[in-house]
């Protein structure tokens, strides 16, 4: 087991070298450059001079060869320091340490949802085919994978506000300084995510339920009289609980990615809403360790994804 | 590769293949009653979208100052949004730019997937071994904030979005191709082609390639209302189809979810379009798969 997780942490150094290269090419390499919007013509909404331009160019090492700007960034990264917002003017790992909790509570929350709805959801349908239950827990599995998280998001806000004048407070309060604000915020995210990868659950192990409810040994254990409660959870769950494992890992992808619209709908100033706002910003230095944050995350899940499976399945251990 | 397909000349195998896709689509109508509404659902946006320059009553993209923010009407059928324009006329031509953006990434992506599935499949060695490692390095990003990334470096726009959607398709076609095309590389026929002395091009072009649309052509829909998705996210977010162009997501974006009383029609119509469609794509995509690939039956997709 210790060789096999070994053997998948070295596996996953050079994607993660991979992740840093494609983030700084996109950044620095495609055509799109920060201070076109900024300064120029085609500015927005801020302009600058080209001397300015020039100094803010310098200032962020942007006149440097790419391969010492790739450098100087692992260099940040090294020392834990991942360089300064250009435009608040504070480290960007202050920001993320600042804004991170908020996001995790989210996460964990939607996760926690998505398991107590979404695999009962899945057991109940798959040991009561074409019954009402089926029928509901199916409906709820193409519509809530359909409905987009962050429409649903504006949604909720929009009827809260028009029916009982209240929003969810939109500044950050600490869990451990004021409990109720805090769930206040991280509750509908929370649930809106949480019932979007719920539905994904659902579907999946209901599929894979019906297939282990098909097995020779759930026959056998049937045969010899066991009751439908001593079959279907040590039995049959048990085994149907390894897809279900892999979906959580792909479905914590689309929570990272979805979270990052719902947290912008329900105004959570989160990591997800962090990224928006410096994407516009154009604040690159938040943009490209905000990427890489999520990108080594979502490596990492996946890590765990398959180290998990494969306690559960010591088969694989060995291919 | 259509044309390929429809040469007279073709082999054989390929005509077969050709009967059996054109046989199965038929049966495929009779068999589920529930896809056919999907299919509808699905069909009914595409038509409006085209049509959009003949239904729509107002210019999507004029400003009626004297008209701002007014409820559904009988003139606004779907109210006026923050510079007075009219939702439903916006609705459609939305409709028609994400449409575009879906069908036109959904199809570049999946294109360069099968080049890349059936190159590596084939060459094989080092080659194969590089590719994987890079399909494997655009996977560990979450497609939303991939999309994101490239949209930061490409800058917002039409083009760029088609472009930056399309990469989120590629490794996931490039893997499933790959499969297909590595099973058919070992098939006799092939070696056949070989022996005969056949060009690598022409083997991978006339041989292998052929069997491999098939599989592109089963995840085209699911892969649709992924891309459907991605467009309204990213246009919300600000980083999509920049305004004043009309897309469903940019629609939801410009309504400020912060105002004390925000219009309900600005939020109502865009969403349900864009639910609408992802919902019946993916249930065009899964009765797709589960019809010629039962093996996958009962799947779902996640975002």
């Amino acid at each position: 087991m210790q060789t096999y997780i070994a053997r998948r942490l070295l596996a996953a150094i050079p994607t993660i070298f991979g992740i840093t290269v494609l983030i700084f090419l996109a950044m620095r390499v495609l055509p799109g450059d920060p201070f076109l919007a900024v300064g120029g013509d085609t500015a927005s909404t801020m302009r600058m001079t080209d001397e300015q331009v020039q100094q803010a160019r310098a200032q962020l090492g942007l006149d440097r060869p790419y391969w010492q700007q790739y450098l100087s960034w692992m260099g940040d990264i090294a020392r834990g320091e991942l360089g300064r917002s250009f435009w608040r003017d504070e480290p960007v790992r202050d920001l993320i340490l600042r804004r991170a909790p908020i996001s995790a509570e989210i996460a964990t929350l939607a996760i926690v949802v998505a398991w107590f709805v979404g695999i009962p959801l899945g057991v109940l349908s798959a040991t009561r085919t074409n019954t009402v239950i089926d029928y509901i827990a199916r409906v709820f599995a193409v519509l809530f994978i359909a409905i987009p998280g962050f429409w649903l998001s504006i949604l909720i806000v929009t009827v809260l506000v028009l029916t009982f004048l209240w929003r969810p407070p939109i500044t950050s309060v600490d869990l451990w300084v004021d409990p109720w604000t805090n769930l206040q915020m991280v509750i509908g995210p929370g649930l809106v995510l949480g019932f979007g990868i719920a539905a994904v659950l659902a579907r999946f192990s209901r599929s894979s339920m019906l297939e282990v409810l098909g097995e020779d040994y759930v026959r056998t254990a049937r045969a010899k009289g066991l009751a439908a409660r001593a079959i279907i959870w040590p039995h049959a769950l048990k085994n149907a609980m390894l897809p279900t494992i892999t979906v959580t890992g792909t479905a914590i992808g689309s929570l990272l990615g979805g979270a990052v619209a719902v947290e912008t709908a329900f105004s959570v100033p989160g990591l997800g809403l962090t990224l928006v706002q410096a994407l516009n910003e154009r604040d690159w230095t938040i943009v490209q360790n905000l990427v890489l944050l999520y990108g080594v995350l979502f490596t990492l899940v996946n890590l765990l994804v398959d180290v998990s499976y494969s306690w559960f399945d010591p088969r694989i251990r060995y291919s | 590769m259509n044309a390929v397909i429809a040469t007279p000349s073709s082999p054989p195998h390929i005509e077969a293949l050709q009967t059996r896709v054109l046989g199965g689509v038929l049966r495929f109508a009779r068999w589920s009653p529930l896809t056919s509404v999907a299919l509808f659902l699905l069909v009914v946006p595409i038509v409006l979208a085209v049509l959009a320059p003949v239904i729509a009553p107002f210019d999507p993209t004029l400003n009626q100052y004297s008209k701002l923010v007014q409820e559904p009407s009988a003139t606004h059928i779907m109210g006026t949004d923050k510079l007075g324009r009219d939702v439903f006329s916006r609705l459609l031509y939305g409709t028609r730019v994400s449409l575009f953006v879906a069908f036109a990434a959904v199809l570049l992506g999946e294109a360069l997937g099968f080049f890349l599935g059936v190159a590596t499949a084939y060459i094989g060695g080092r080659f194969d071994l590089v590719s994987q490692r890079l399909v494997d390095v655009v996977m560990s990003f979450p497609t939303l904030i991939l999309a994101m990334l490239l949209m930061a470096g490409l800058g917002a726009g039409i083009a760029t979005i088609i472009i930056a959607i399309a990469v989120t398709r590629v490794p996931g076609s490039a893997r499933i191709i790959r499969s297909v095309a590595l099973s058919v590389k070992s098939l006799p026929y092939v070696e056949a082609a070989r022996v005969v002395g056949a060009s690598h091009w022409r083997i991978m072009l006339r041989h292998i390639a052929p069997q491999c649309v098939a599989p592109l052509l089963v995840v085209f829909s699911l892969n649709l209302g992924a891309a459907i998705f991605a467009e309204a996210a990213l246009s919300y977010l600000g980083v999509g189809v920049p305004p004043p162009t009309a897309s469903l997501g940019n629609m939801l974006g410009e309504q400020n979810a912060q105002s004390f009383k925000p219009p309900w029609w600005l939020v109502v119509y865009p969403g349900l379009a864009i639910t609408i469609i992802i919902l019946a794509a993916n249930l065009v995509g899964d009765s797709l798969r589960d019809f010629f690939d039962p093996r996958l039956k009962g799947r779902g997709m996640g975002r």
